[in-house]
């Protein structure tokens, strides 16, 4: 028995969750109105449409399920991942939203008019972290 | 020299760390920043609290 898990996202921009994504090195489709997705045991099925997809068939593993996810009518987007996919759990999840979260504030900074000056990855007991460096025209 | 220094760690939440700013800009370039996010907390450097004591000294000595 499988089933889909269901996560709640601060991410709202269609194009930059694409390409955090993307950086994760998954191939991505997108789907305007929604479409649905099904896990690998016939009885994971997803009720919800979802606009963003990553199909099974590109995840590598044998058993994976298609992952999903939903824009919420408060533009937020919902993730869905099934349970057995253990290795696109919450902290898959979470490096998503920090590649999503460095394409933002660069592209926040530049339309703003600030100066980036680099990037750097930073190893700590919690995890990688990256900085952005930024300066004032 | 003004920098902006972003740490976004592996949970997607960031911290803005602000150096070089003594002309009162910090609140407008922190305002762009956060966008439409919560802020958990915020700490002044001393910095800060320098230039407010300066400013203070300074509206004193113009009153004389």
């Amino acid at each position: 028995m499988s089933k889909y898990d269901h996560f709640a996202t601060v991410m709202k921009d269609e194009s930059l969750l694409v390409a955090a994504l993307q950086d994760l090195g998954h191939t991505v489709e997108v789907f305007r109105d929604g479409t649905q997705i099904r896990g690998y045991w016939t009885d994971a099925h997803l009720s919800e449409p979802v606009h963003v997809v990553i199909r099974a068939a590109t995840l590598g593993a044998s058993y994976a399920s298609d992952i999903g996810f939903t824009r919420l009518p408060d533009g937020t987007y919902r993730a869905h991942v099934n349970d057995m996919d253990r290795q696109y759990g919450p902290a898959w999840l979470g490096r998503v939203q920090q590649k999503y979260r460095e394409r933002a504030t660069i592209q926040m900074a530049q339309r703003k008019g600030y100066v980036f000056r680099g990037r750097e990855v930073i190893k700590t007991e919690r995890g990688e972290q990256v900085k952005l460096l930024f300066g004032m025209r | 020299m003004k920098h902006i220094a972003v740490l976004i760690d592996e949970d997607g939440n960031a911290s803005v760390d602000l150096t070089g700013f003594v002309d009162g800009s910090c609140a407008n370039v922190m305002r762009d920043f956060q966008g439409d996010d919560r802020v958990l907390a915020e700490y002044k450097k001393p910095e800060y609290y320098r230039q407010a004591q300066e400013q203070q000294h300074e509206r004193q000595q113009q009153r004389r």
